[in-house]
Parts: structure tokens; C-alpha cells; sequence
């Protein structure tokens, strides 16, 4: 079900301005013909939304609003820096109780990403209250909810000419219903979603089919609950998940497999089955975690 | 195909001769702060220690989320605890923890770091220690990190700690000082994981560090106080000091600095606007007054309706209607008075139109949430022993059914694994576990 988002009062001038600035000269970044001008421009919005959620940060919320109207403004911003900013922006109206250009604010992020986590630094409620009415007002479907999460699983590579498995983890099991993968090529700029089937309760797995040549996935999984809403996503379409497909590497050797098999001989069926055991009984190095060291080795 | 053969048959030749070809034991955490805060703090405890130990600071606005990989060592082989609390001026404001049971491959657990954690095992009730000597007042805080709280009080010119084990435990001696201290709070100022405590006295405050092993009371950090707690009101990690001269704050390694004039007996310090700065209720013979957090502490009359605003008792802010911004109970004599915060810091009555009360005067209020449901639960205590344990419904304060004992103080432990309780401390110096 795709989510519903309409257009909902009038637009605040300032806001509006803004956005139809930002709106009509904005490209995305590989359709720009000056590639050089393009990065150039990103970069300054970039800058400039850092400047403004710096000055939220030290509560110079009218300097913040300043800055990120700017931001909004500028050529070459891209969509991913157009919900951080219209993100902070929102929130600075909310603290200085200018609710109307808040929602304004707000329902743009949405109209760009309807299942967008707000992640205001404070962690304020009486914002977060203020988003959850706009998101409902805007996006029935959207249930987000904090102590749902979807954790997506990837090798750190595809082969070509093989499938690829991907897994889905999802906390706590019992509240995520279904759960679909999004993915895109380099060259494609249209998401195609598949639905995961479940391996065991609170892991969905799907098998993507090979593809054919190198290529660089882009994906993201949402999950929804029983009454089909959206409650968790893993990635998202402004900040997907990345998974690389490589080519087999070449072995110089591999026109001489007969000799490899010939040495294996009769070996080989006992290397088969110590291989087996050996899957079966021992994981690979477990992979580190994300956040520094990664790995914690106890004594 | 063929370079699957071959492949297989390498692995095959060479697998007997890879070292630890036995599977790794593992466990991968995954660590959400929900709540804002300056620090995040993890650490794993196994063996009977600290094992494992980090904070990571907020970056770019938020704190990290993500995750680490335990893996099993030869004394850590079976099982381990991984905690964290998300800091804020030093006070903790959220934490999580977990035992993790190893198993032949990698694990993995997601450990939220809330306000609030789910306590699923049923209350069992009974005596779970003695204190060696009988104090009166005691705090629960998990010092030594093995994700079970511990009760600490100060008596008798020593610090004694409490595993509130079974019928048997009694309390050890940590650390000695001064008589007439008393433990106010605990704190992780220093970022280490560890819990330092705050001890108040008529004639001066000291921080005890390492309370779980090698404690040691550090020198005066201000010349008296009745009430201390940690926070980052001034937006620095400090000590804020209620006393008969004002509110004092003392930043980590600073000068003591009088901020508010006035007579306070008791304070709370916690975020009432959402805004990520500590603010500051503190209540004493005029009454209660409201401090937003900021540059400097300011007064915001207008945040408290004028009941509230009226007294003059201990205090206690407390999450009461589980929508996770803090709410106030004050005590008003030997009534309770309530105001819901509505999440932007202006806090309105909801005590309803009688307030309960005690036979006499309320001489400590004390808060946590018993029950796993993320609403904190109510233990209001009178000077002759006598308690009342309330919950906030939409009619106001209700009592929670049960048998109280006489106490001198009470508070909300984590006692086993799933089981947060509320513990009784008894005129004789007995902890005692009861079911609501």
C-alpha cells in the first residue's frame, strides 16, 4: 500500500519560497551537467545544514531557521540533505511555538520520505508528539514505533552469475508481520520491492537472483505490522544499504582443475564431508560491531 | 563448478590444520540509546568483575547507536552481562542490561537503553539482607555493574553496601568518614562506567568513587547540603546542592557557586521542557520553586500550579504517567501533591481533589517503576513508620493494594534478572522484598 500524502493548508511564504526555490533548480547530482558545480553546491548545503543544526544545538533556533532556509535554497541540494534540513528547521519552529510553519516544514520531509525518523537531538517530546500529528495526519499507514527495529544482515559482497542471500532481523518478532526488500541498480533509478519469506520468527530471508554483471545494490527493508502499517525499516530510500556485486575473481589456476582434482583424488570425498562438519560446527570470525573497538575479546 | 571442487577440496586438506577451528563463540550486541543524554556508557561484566568498559560521546547532536561483538574467553566462557546508561551531567538517565549465555556460534541481542525496562519475573517477597548496622536512609544503584542494583546507605561512619542477595547477605563496609553523612545519589561523573556516590552532610559533601571494590571518599566537595544530585543544568556536569542558603552548583573539578538564594530542604534535577538541559524543582520551608536549565538557572513561576507551588515537603520527579517526561510529587505536610508535566516543562495538578495522605508528616518520597509498565510507582513514607505505595490513574493518585511494613526508607531495585522490586528497610536495619 503505498502511503498517502497530501498537501495540507497553505504554505508559510518563507517555507514555501524556500522549498519552490530548491524545488525547481535542484537536480539530482548525475544529471547535472558540471559534475564539479554539482559536488561544489552539495557540499555548501551540506555546510549549511551542519551550520544549522549547530545553531539548534546552542539553541540559536532563529539563526537555525536562517541558515537552513538558505540551505533549502540552495542549487544542487540533494534530497538526503533537504529532509535533514527541513528536519531541524521543523523543530526550531516547534520550540518557538510556530506551529503552523512547523507542520509546513514537516509535511514537506514527508512528502519527500512519508516513513522518515525524525531524530531530533533533545529528544524532546513535546516535538516528537508534534511530528507523530503531522505523520498521522499525512501518512495513515505510518506506525513507526522506537522498540520496533529491522536489522538487515548483507554479505560484504555478491558473485555475478549468483544468487545472493539476504536476512532480515527483526525486534521484537513478534511485531513486524512482513517485511519487503527495495532494491535498485547502479543504473536504475526505480525501486523494485520483494517480499521476504520467514526463515524462523524474527528473521525473514529472501534470495536475490543473480545478477549479470558488476553492479552496485542499493536496498532497503520495511516492516510492517499485522494491520499492514509501517513500524521499522532497515536503510531507507535516501540512505539505502549498499551491497556491491563483484565479478568471480580470475585464478590463473583455473584452467587446471583437473590437476586440483586429481591431487584431491579420493580425498575429495573425505574433504566433502570434513567440510560439512566443518560448516555445520564452526562459524566464520565473528563479524565486529559497529561501534569502536567492533570486537571485545573477554578474558 | 570447478572452482567449487577445487575449493573444496583445499578446505578439506587444510581445515585440520587451522588453529581454533572449533566455531567462535560470540555474542553481538546491539545498542539503541532511547533517551538524549551526553554519554553513552557500555560495559560487560563477567567473572565476578568489570570486564569490559567504554563511553562514547554524543556526536553530531545524538548519541551512537550501533553495535559490539563479546566473544568468549577462557574465564568469560559461559555467560556475560552487557549494560549501558546514557549519562547526562553524570546522573543516569537511562540503562540497559542483559546476561548473555554464549552459544556454539554467535548470538546476537538487541539491548535497548530506556527509561524504563520490562520486569517480567513475578515479585517473591521476603527478607533479602541486613544492614549491619540500621541506617536511615538507603539508595539502590548497581555499583558494582552486574546488572542487579545494590542497596547502599551511609551509618555509622562508614559507607556499607548491600547485596540484597537472600536472608543471609549482610552489608559490607566500603569505605569510612565522618559521621551524620547520607547518600543522596549515585553518579558516573568521571565516565568510567563505574558509579561514584554522593554523601551529604550539615557540614559537607563528598563524592565516594569505586563504592563496588576499592572505595575511596574523596575530600569536601562543598561545605554541607541536605539534598544533592547530579546534572548538567549550566549545561557542565555538576553537583546541584539544595541547602539552607540557596542552591549551590559545584561543576566536576570546579568551584562551588551559590545560584539561587533561598532555604531548600530537598531538590530534583532532570529535563521538564525536552529541551536536553537539566532543569532544576527544589522545595523547602516557602515552598517549591522551578528552575529552567540554561546559561543560568532560571525561575519559572508560571510552571507550577499554585498547590504545588505551595509545598513545602520532600520531592521526588518521577515519570507517573509513562509518557516519558517527568512529572513532580511533592509533599504538602502529610499529603501528596502531584503535577503531570505536559511535556514542554509547565506542570498541572492531577493528584485529584483529595490528595492521600499519612497519619503524620511525609518525610521521604521515594519513585521507580515496579512493575515494567514505564509509569513509576509512588512510595510515600511517613516520620512514624507508616507508607502508602500509589500509582497516578486518570482520577489521580490510587493506592497499590498490599501490606506495608514500617519503614524508614524504601526504594526500587532490580533484585534478580527481570525482577525489579520494591524493597522495605526496616527500623532494625532488615531489607526486605514486598509484593505489591
Amino acid at each position: 500500500m503505498r502511503p498517502r500524502v497530501r498537501a495540507r493548508g497553505v504554505l508559510v511564504p518563507a517555507v514555501a519560497a524556500a522549498l519552490a526555490w530548491g524545488a525547481t533548480t535542484a537536480r539530482p547530482a548525475r544529471a547535472q551537467p558540471d559534475a564539479v558545480d554539482a559536488s561544489r553546491e552539495a557540499a555548501g548545503a551540506a555546510r549549511l545544514v551542519d551550520e544549522g543544526r549547530r545553531h539548534y544545538r546552542e539553541l540559536s533556533y532563529l539563526d537555525a531557521i536562517d541558515v537552513l532556509r538558505r540551505a533549502l535554497a540552495t542549487p544542487g541540494i540533494d534530497e538526503a540533505q533537504r529532509v535533514e534540513a527541513l528536519e531541524v528547521l521543523g523543530a526550531s519552529y516547534v520550540v518557538l511555538d510556530r506551529d503552523d510553519e512547523a507542520r509546513e516544514a514537516f509535511e514537506a520531509l514527508f512528502a519527500i520520505d512519508p516513513y522518515h525518523v525524525v531524530r531530533e537531538p533533545s529528544g524532546s517530546p513535546k516535538i516528537a508528539r508534534f511530528v507523530d500529528r503531522v505523520r498521522a495526519d499525512l501518512v495513515p499507514d505510518a506506525a513507526l514505533d522506537p522498540e520496533v527495529t529491522l536489522r538487515a544482515e548483507l554479505p560484504r559482497a555478491g558473485r555475478v552469475g549468483a544468487e545472493t542471500t539476504v536476512r532480515v532481523h527483526a525486534s521484537p518478532p513478534d511485531r513486524v508481520y512482513g517485511v519487503r526488500l527495495f532494491v535498485r541498480g547502479t543504473e536504475v533509478a526505480v525501486w523494485t520491492d520483494r517480499a521476504l519469506e520467514r526463515a524462523e520468527p524474527g528473521v525473514w530471508r529472501l534470495r536475490l537472483p543473480p545478477s549479470e554483471r558488476a553492479d552496485e545494490l542499493e536496498l532497503y527493508a520495511v516492516g510492517r505490522d499485522e494491520a499492514d502499517r509501517v513500524v521499522a525499516r532497515a536503510g531507507s530510500p535516501l540512505r539505502p544499504l549498499v551491497l556491491p556485486i563483484r565479478l568471480a575473481s580470475e585464478d590463473p589456476l583455473h584452467e587446471r582443475w583437473w590437476l586440483w582434482a586429481a591431487i584431491g583424488g579420493g580425498a575429495a570425498v573425505v574433504a566433502i564431508v570434513l567440510t560439512i562438519a566443518l560448516v555445520a560446527t564452526s562459524g566464520a570470525r565473528a563479524p565486529p560491531g559497529t561501534l569502536p573497538p567492533g570486537r571485545v575479546e573477554l578474558p | 563448478m570447478r572452482g567449487r571442487a577445487r575449493w573444496l577440496v583445499v578446505l578439506g586438506l587444510v581445515a585440520p590444520w587451522v588453529d581454533g577451528c572449533g566455531s567462535e563463540r560470540a555474542a553481538t550486541v546491539e545498542l539503541s540509546p532511547e533517551v538524549s543524554g551526553d554519554a553513552l556508557c557500555v560495559w560487560a561484566y563477567g567473572d565476578g568483575e568489570r570486564v569490559f568498559a567504554r563511553s562514547y560521546d554524543r556526536e553530531e547532536g545524538a548519541l551512537p547507536a550501533g553495535s559490539l561483538t563479546f566473544v568468549a574467553g577462557e574465564r568469560v566462557s559461559e555467560d556475560v552481562v552487557v549494560a549501558a546508561r546514557v549519562l547526562r551531567g553524570g546522573a543516569v538517565v537511562a540503562e540497559g542490561a542483559a546476561r548473555i549465555a554464549f552459544g556454539d556460534g554467535l548470538v546476537s541481542v538487541d539491548l535497548p537503553v530506556a527509561r524504563c525496562q520490562p520486569a517480567d519475573a513475578p515479585p517473591v517477597g521476603g527478607t533479602r539482607g541486613v544492614f549491619a548496622e540500621p541506617p536511615a536512609r538507603m539508595e539502590a544503584a548497581d555499583v558494582d555493574g552486574d546488572g542487579l542494583d545494590e542497596l547502599v546507605a551511609w551509618t555509622g561512619g562508614a559507607l556499607h553496601v548491600l547485596t540484597p542477595a537472600g536472608p543471609s547477605a549482610t552489608s559490607r563496609v566500603a569505605v569510612t568518614g565522618p559521621d551524620g553523612l547520607r547518600v543522596s545519589a549515585a553518579a558516573d561523573f568521571d565516565r568510567d562506567c563505574g558509579l561514584e556516590l554522593v554523601a551529604v552532610g550539615d557540614d559537607q559533601v563528598r563524592l565516594v568513587s569505586a563504592p563496588e571494590g576499592d572505595a575511596a571518599l574523596g575530600e569536601p566537595a562543598a561545605a554541607g547540603a541536605r539534598d544533592a544530585h547530579p546534572g548538567a543544568p549550566t549545561r557542565a556536569a555538576s553537583l546541584v546542592l539544595a541547602g539552607a542558603t540557596g542552591l549551590t552548583l559545584v561543576p566536576r573539578g570546579g568551584e562551588a557557586t551559590r545560584t539561587v538564594d533561598g532555604s531548600f530542604e530537598a531538590l530534583g534535577v532532570g529535563d521538564l521542557d525536552g529541551d536536553g538541559i537539566d532543569d532544576v524543582v527544589a522545595s523547602g520551608a516557602g515552598g517549591t520553586r522551578a528552575f529552567l536549565g540554561g546559561d543560568a538557572l532560571t525561575e519559572r513561576p508560571d510552571a507550577l500550579p499554585p498547590r504545588v507551588a505551595a509545598a513545602a515537603g520532600p520531592l521526588r520527579l518521577a515519570d507517573l504517567d509513562g509518557d516519558g517526561a517527568l512529572d513532580l510529587a511533592v509533599a504538602d505536610g502529610s499529603g501528596v501533591r502531584v503535577a503531570v508535566n505536559r511535556g514542554d516543562g509547565l506542570l498541572e495538578e492531577r493528584g485529584g481533589d483529595a490528595p492521600p495522605t499519612l497519619a503524620t508528616a511525609i518525610g521521604a518520597l521515594r519513585a521507580g517503576d515496579v512493575d515494567g509498565d514505564c509509569r513509576d510507582e509512588l512510595v510515600a513514607l511517613a516520620a512514624d513508620g507508616s507508607a502508602r505505595v500509589l500509582r497516578l490513574t486518570g482520577d489521580g493518585l490510587a493506592d497499590v493494594p498490599g501490606e506495608w511494613p514500617t519503614a524508614r526508607d524504601a526504594a526500587v531495585a532490580t533484585v534478580a534478572e527481570g525482577r525489579r522490586a520494591l524493597v522495605w528497610l526496616t527500623p532494625e536495619g532488615e531489607v526486605v522484598e514486598v509484593a505489591p
